[in-house]
């Protein structure tokens, strides 16, 4: 993938209600936005990635968007990983660049937030016929019985798990257009957070909301950027199951497998990055992905929070927007949060939070509990 | 559980087909209701589509030895505080309503 590059970025404010917008709105808005971040006119985009936003399933949608945006493209398709998607998106459009396909691809992210309803209705039938009568449809339940099972085979503690939320309400106060930008947080603070899904507190759940988000990915010689383009050094990518409760150990997820495909392909290792943005849903998704991408040792992901400032200043620079424990998830654009905040880090752009001399970072994706696994190592 | 005639996979959920080894409709064999806990989870805020269950409520994920330690959800008729990681359990059918439609669904409670 080395003639293709990540040329602009684009991210909305993430909002409580976008009013009357609908996805499809924020579609066309993060699109402008990208597309001029990336000193390209209308006519020059030739590919468009999205994923189903969730306030209305329809078939053909990079059709209707594009005909929304009176694009001419070349490339078009719907990116379905959940919250893989948006990192899913990147490698799948800079192969395209490669086969000769196109040269520049809107990778879009915009989701609405109309109420836990309608997710629940576009989930898998498995889900809805074998989990819910147990009350385990919800992410929550199974993210919380993968802390329950961390904790019990390796002394994980809920205070380490805590400490994730806190470093990176750190960074979201350094993010504007952040929802939880505005109060600092305490270990306490989480612990006293009413319990959600017993072992995991409020403060460690995302908070769903609206917003957007995108990257352009460019033919390397035709990129027209003003900022210096993003590598994509290496990508991979593993799953298998919806669930990560049919893994014999529900502690080790697919990401251990797409992370060691994305940096033999870069030739990189995890200790080589400057930046780590891993999604997190919960906290114990951001534990489970640090052992798994192999920043440390299986089991080793509580010492490692603990050992370790996760804040843009500290000496693991990692979520270092807020995440979307912090920053919000605006569905699907939620996944995004890694790649634009990796992206934005190594172009130098970051602000007040910018981490010194960021010249490589890994951004992950992860769909359904631990199922879909994508990992992208990107240099400037 | 349905079981493989052909490779003796167990599988759950139900499918028409195996998918080690493509043999078509796995016949069913009973299986005694009783596991290990593997996990459990307490929901205190419910997601959605189980407001039939009052909260707090308990969600267990037993590990089944008589099918290979294939792992079942169910609903933990017990108190949070009886349970441990590997504490053997026994199980019943139930029934929870999922919107307007009754669900049959297990329920589990230590062994004695
Ligand atoms: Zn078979």
């Amino acid at each position: 993938m080395r003639s293709t590059v990540i040329s602009g970025l684009a991210e909305l404010s993430a909002m409580k209600s976008s009013g009357d917008v609908t996805a499809l709105g924020l579609y066309c808005q993060v699109a402008r936005e990208a597309a001029a971040d990336a000193g390209l006119e209308r006519g020059e985009i030739d590919g468009l990635l999205i994923h189903t936003p969730f306030d209305g399933f329809s078939l053909y949608w990079p059709t209707v968007l594009a005909d929304t945006l009176n694009l001419k493209l070349g490339f078009f398709d719907v990116v379905e990983l959940g919250g893989a998607s948006a990192a899913g998106m990147v490698w799948r459009a800079a192969a395209a660049i490669e086969a000769g396909l196109c040269n520049h691809v809107l990778c879009l992210t915009a989701d609405v937030f109309t109420g836990l309803g309608g997710v629940r209705d576009l989930m898998p039938g498995q889900r809805q016929e074998y989990e819910m009568p147990y009350g385990a449809s919800p992410p929550n339940g199974y993210y919380a019985m993968v802390a329950r099972r961390h904790m019990h085979q390796y002394g994980t503690r809920p205070e380490q798990l805590a400490k994730i939320a806190v470093d990176q309400r750190t960074n979201a106060m350094a993010t504007p257009g952040a929802l939880f930008g505005s109060k600092p947080l305490t270990i306490d603070d989480v612990l006293n957070s009413p319990m959600v899904c017993d072992p995991l507190h409020l403060f460690e759940v995302v908070s769903p909301c609206s917003g957007g988000a995108g990257v352009v990915v460019s033919r390397r010689s035709a990129a027209k950027s003003a900022h210096a383009p993003i590598s994509i050094l290496g990508a991979g990518e593993a799953g298998s199951h919806l669930n990560i409760a049919r893994r014999p150990d529900i502690t080790h997820s697919w990401a251990q497998d797409s992370a060691a495909k994305a940096f033999a392909m870069a030739g990189l290792k995890a200790a080589d990055m400057d930046v780590a943005q891993l999604y997190d849903c919960y906290t114990i998704a951001v534990l489970i992905l640090l052992e798994d991408l192999g920043f440390c040792a299986k089991g080793q992901g509580g010492a490692f929070v603990a050992g370790h400032d996760l804040t843009w200043s500290g000496d693991f620079p990692c979520n270092t927007s807020g995440g979307q424990l912090s920053y919000g998830q605006p569905g699907g654009a939620g996944g995004m949060i890694p790649v634009v905040e990796t992206v934005r880090q190594l172009m130098g752009r970051a602000g007040e939070r910018q981490v010194l001399n960021a010249s490589k970072g890994v951004a992950h994706g992860n769909g359904g509990v631990m199922a879909d696994e994508v990992t992208l190592v990107l240099a400037n | 559980m349905q079981r493989c005639q052909g490779c003796s996979h167990w599988h759950w959920p139900a499918v028409s087909r195996c998918s080690e080894c493509g043999a078509w409709d796995p016949p069913w064999q009973d299986v005694p209701i009783e596991g290990a806990v593997f996990s459990w989870a307490t929901t205190w805020h419910p997601f959605g589509g189980t407001e039939a269950i009052g909260v707090p409520y308990t969600t267990v994920l037993v590990a089944l030895p008589h099918a290979d330690n294939r792992r079942l959800l169910g609903l933990w008729e017990g108190e949070e505080g009886e349970l441990s990681m590997g504490a053997a359990v026994v199980g019943s059918v139930g029934a929870t309503m999922v919107g307007k439609t009754e669900v049959p669904s297990l329920r589990w409670r230590l062994a004695r």
